[in-house]
């Protein structure tokens, strides 16, 4: 086999196993996402919505008047 | 009012149960004693978030028009009303950096004032930073709206600002950061939210983006240089370029849809931890993504792949925040149909996802072939600004409209009428733009079937894309109506609110001294059977170690630092020492004094917001252009000139292809007299105002302290050697026909440069440029060793 191509050859198979390694680390971590259930991660989201109301109030009077 | 102060009667408290708001989540046992600080009231500083929230729509309707009038002027050049400040090459950068720097960043200072304080339960650090920080901003802004009109600018793009005003940014900036920081030291919320990771990450990233980019050595108050020549100067106004769409239009406005979006539509994010994995995504991919706006130029290959590859890895992080935005929603959607305030955040959500899909995209070295210097880009661009960023604001502004004005919203319908015109703006502006891309794109490349260009006339390539400009104007027109009518609300609503603001007032204590996070608890598979690495994989899964930073912000915002300065190095270290990268090339010389000043007429009327200076290596650029560029022939280049796209032809070759000094005169003048249909502005004020010849000499003074081969005779001699040559271009116009007297006008400053561009690669090596004498310029090397073709 020519030098070139057995340079290419063995870049593909780097390749391909890269691709494996990167797929399998996206899918561990959308099943870690999606299956790991904790009160913790609950609270922290729940931040904003405790910071005051979330309907506006409204004016007793207006400065026009 | 004192954060210690009690709540005085007559305001009102949120969160009035003492116990509601300690610092610490008691049922984290994180803080031992926390329930035994006494909780006092702590009155926010809402005026700050009214006036950056006023100067948001404000600014962005100035923007939005400039942006208008530019699409205008591309669709009939007559809208350039032949004035040198009014002309395409100077609003341009007006528009991008008023839309940028105005609008997106007071919506960013607005988002930040206001949630900050609330996420942190504590007033800004400093009332006074606080409005430093306002009319600073506003300063700067009309300095920017004044000067760029008037041709002062360092060319790079979404850089222009000269080096006072460039100052000016980074001393607000620091003020901004201060008061920031200064905020989070005394927050009494111990754990800081994912909105609070993005502006962190904002603050940091865009000082150090700012800084190095901008470095310039100045030439008078009015003119600099970048410090930085050539490849080089790409690469870093690239690295800036690309992350300051990362860190000033993309990590703020997630910070904003991470904290506005669950508070419209009252619910938590919809997953926390995927903020984590975004945000860590984002911070250290972004930064290496720059150099894909290059694909092809004379950067070299290994930088361009880098950036091609991270590009693409950011596709799906990108998406997960996308999606973290959008299932946020679940169980809500119902509210979508009748809250313009959630419309306005969906559509813009979808935008975010379809820009970051579409950037990685043309990242790819095959797309950008295509698609770099076409109207793609541009199409991309405002997908992403109008879309993402517009209405992410827009949403934001409707949403705290009632809520800081304290009065109700002057006409909701109005909201849902903006929202309905700015979609089918967008729609119409990026559709029609998308199509002139691959027009312009397709028909560069084509060829005929014995092997020619099939549209050898680059005009041809223009005026097809006139009907599509003006679908542009129209449905820019729509968009910019639309935020009028955002502005007349929010006016009107302003109008009608009470006569004296209630304060927002609520409790929160102190955090109390001598936290630690609780210990990491052992894994839930400690007794089961499995190999120790997954019960590790375990614990480590359970994120307590991130939760501990979430609690140290300092520390925090150090990770991001070292990882946006490491991502950083790893790419500008070895492009400043790799040598090999950047042959030299013994015939390329330094601009003699009359060509320096007519760079800077280059410069200052902003040609290149249209015209490359970059052949790419593809059989149909040098076909129409001459031989494609070779990084040697830009290292006297301060800065480079390389251009993002073409509206006009590429000018890297134009002193060999077009060496008719009166062709130029008369192009310059009145463009359709050389070329019939063109849409470039006229410039007959170059052939009425004078050129400086006094003023050349700081210039080259600049030039020699960055390292140009200028010796001091040289500079001493610039007026008179400067006045020689512009006789030798005006004795060279009258010989063609031309008119007489031209030899003291800018316009032939401006010849002498176009006729310079792109000879020095051909030229006989012992020939010298003009009479100047280059130092150092022989290092014995021939013209050929470097030159690769």
């Amino acid at each position: 086999m020519p030098e070139s191509t057995s340079v290419l050859a063995a870049s593909g198979t780097t390749g391909t196993l890269a691709l494996l390694f990167f797929l399998a680390l996206f899918i561990g971590i959308v099943l870690w996402l999606s299956l790991s259930k904790s009160d913790r991660w609950k609270r922290d989201a729940d931040i904003p919505l405790k910071d005051e109301p979330v309907e506006p109030r409204q004016p007793e009077s207006t400065h026009e008047r | 009012m004192s954060d210690a102060e009690p709540v005085p009667a007559g305001t009102t408290a949120f969160s009035g149960d003492p116990s509601a708001s300690r610092p610490e989540h008691a049922s984290d046992g994180t803080s031992p004693g926390a329930a035994d600080v006494l909780a006092d009231s702590v009155e926010f500083d809402d005026a700050i978030v009214r006036q950056f929230m006023m100067a948001t729509i404000f600014w962005g309707i100035v923007g939005m028009l400039v942006g208008v009038v530019v699409a205008l002027q591309l669709a009939n050049p007559l809208f350039n009303f032949e004035t040198s400040w009014l002309s395409f090459g100077r609003l341009r950068p007006l528009h991008t950096n008023a839309v940028i720097f105005a609008f997106a960043g007071n919506a960013i200072f607005t988002a930040v004032y206001y949630s900050t304080q609330r996420l942190l339960k504590v007033r800004m650090f400093n009332d006074l930073l606080s409005r430093v920080h306002f009319w600073g901003w506003q300063a700067i802004i009309a300095a920017a709206a004044i000067t760029l009109p008037m041709g002062l600018s360092q060319s790079k793009e979404y850089a222009e600002l000269e080096w006072p005003i460039d100052l000016a940014v980074v001393f607000i900036w620091v003020v901004f950061a201060v008061n920031f920081f200064g905020t989070l030291i005394r927050r009494r919320e111990r754990h800081i939210y994912v909105a609070i990771w993005f502006y962190i990450a904002t603050i940091v990233a865009v000082a150090i983006l700012y800084i190095f980019n901008n470095l310039a050595m100045p030439a008078g108050w009015d003119r600099s240089y970048s410090v930085y020549a050539g490849v080089q100067d790409a690469f870093m106004q690239w690295w800036y370029g690309h992350n300051a769409v990362a860190f000033f239009l993309t990590t703020p406005f997630l910070g904003l849809m991470y904290y506005f979006l669950p508070k419209a539509a009252d619910r938590p994010v919809f997953s926390y931890r995927l903020s984590i994995v975004h945000f860590w995504s984002l911070v250290f991919i972004y930064i290496w993504a720059g150099p894909h706006h290059l694909h092809y130029t004379a950067l070299p290959e290994w930088a361009s792949t880098l950036g091609m590859l991270f590009s693409v890895m950011l596709w799906m992080p990108s998406w997960g925040g996308m999606l973290n935005g959008l299932l946020t929603l679940r169980g809500a959607w119902n509210k979508v149909a009748t809250d313009p305030v959630l419309k306005f955040f969906v559509v813009g959500v979808t935008f975010y996802g379809m820009s970051t899909f579409e950037g990685p995209l043309l990242s790819v070295k095959s797309v950008n072939a295509l698609s770099h210097y076409t109207d793609w880009t541009i199409a991309h661009v405002h997908a992403g600004a109008l879309g993402w960023v517009g209405f992410m604001t827009f949403g934001m502004l409707y949403w705290l409209a009632p809520r800081v004005l304290q009065a109700p919203l002057w006409k909701p319908n109005w909201a849902t009428l903006h929202f309905w015109l700015g979609t089918i703006g967008i729609l119409l502006y990026i559709i029609a733009i998308y199509s002139a891309g691959l027009t312009q794109g397709l028909m560069w490349r084509a060829f005929d079937a014995e092997g020619y260009l099939q549209y050898p006339d680059f005009i041809e390539t223009v005026t097809v894309l006139i009907p599509m400009y003006w679908v542009r104007v129209v449905g820019g027109t729509m968009y910019l109506a639309g935020a009028i009518m955002c502005g007349v609300n929010l006016f009107m609503t302003w109008r009608a609110r009470p006569a004296t603001y209630t304060p927002t007032i609520i409790h929160a204590a102190p955090l109390a001294g001598g936290w630690r996070e609780p210990a990491i608890p052992g894994s839930a598979l400690a007794n089961a059977p499995v190999v120790e690495v997954a019960k590790k994989l375990d614990v480590f899964a359970q994120m307590r170690w991130h939760r501990k930073w979430e609690g140290l912000p300092m520390l925090f915002t150090i990770f991001v630092t070292v990882s946006v300065t490491v991502a950083s190095l790893g790419e500008i270290v070895p492009m400043i020492l790799l040598k090999g990268d950047i042959p030299r090339i013994e015939t390329v010389k330094p601009y003699t004094p009359l060509e320096l000043a007519g760079r800077d007429i280059y410069i200052s009327e902003g040609c290149n917001n249209c015209h490359s200076q970059m052949i790419r290596p593809f059989r149909s650029e040098t076909e129409r252009y001459g031989e494609y560029s070779k990084p040697g022939e830009f290292v006297y280049d301060h800065p480079f000139l390389w251009g993002s796209r073409r509206i006009g032809p590429d000018l890297a070759r134009t002193g060999e292809r077009i060496p008719s000094a009166f062709w130029h005169l008369r192009h310059l003048n009145k463009p359709t007299d050389t070329s019939k249909d063109s849409i470039m502005p006229p410039y007959p004020h170059l052939l009425e105002e004078t050129i400086d010849f006094d003023a050349i000499e700081r210039s080259m003074v600049a030039m020699q302290k960055l390292g140009v081969p200028y010796e001091d005779a040289d500079i001493d001699g610039s007026p008179a050697s400067a006045r020689e040559q512009a006789e030798a271009i005006a004795a060279q116009i009258v010989a063609e026909d031309g008119p007489k007297g031209t030899e003291d006008r800018k316009v032939v400053a401006l010849i002498a440069y176009l006729l310079r561009l792109g000879t020095d690669l051909n030229r006989p090596i012992d020939v010298e440029v003009e009479e100047i004498t280059v130092a150092g310029a022989d290092d014995g090397r021939s013209g050929e060793e470097d030159v690769d073709a």
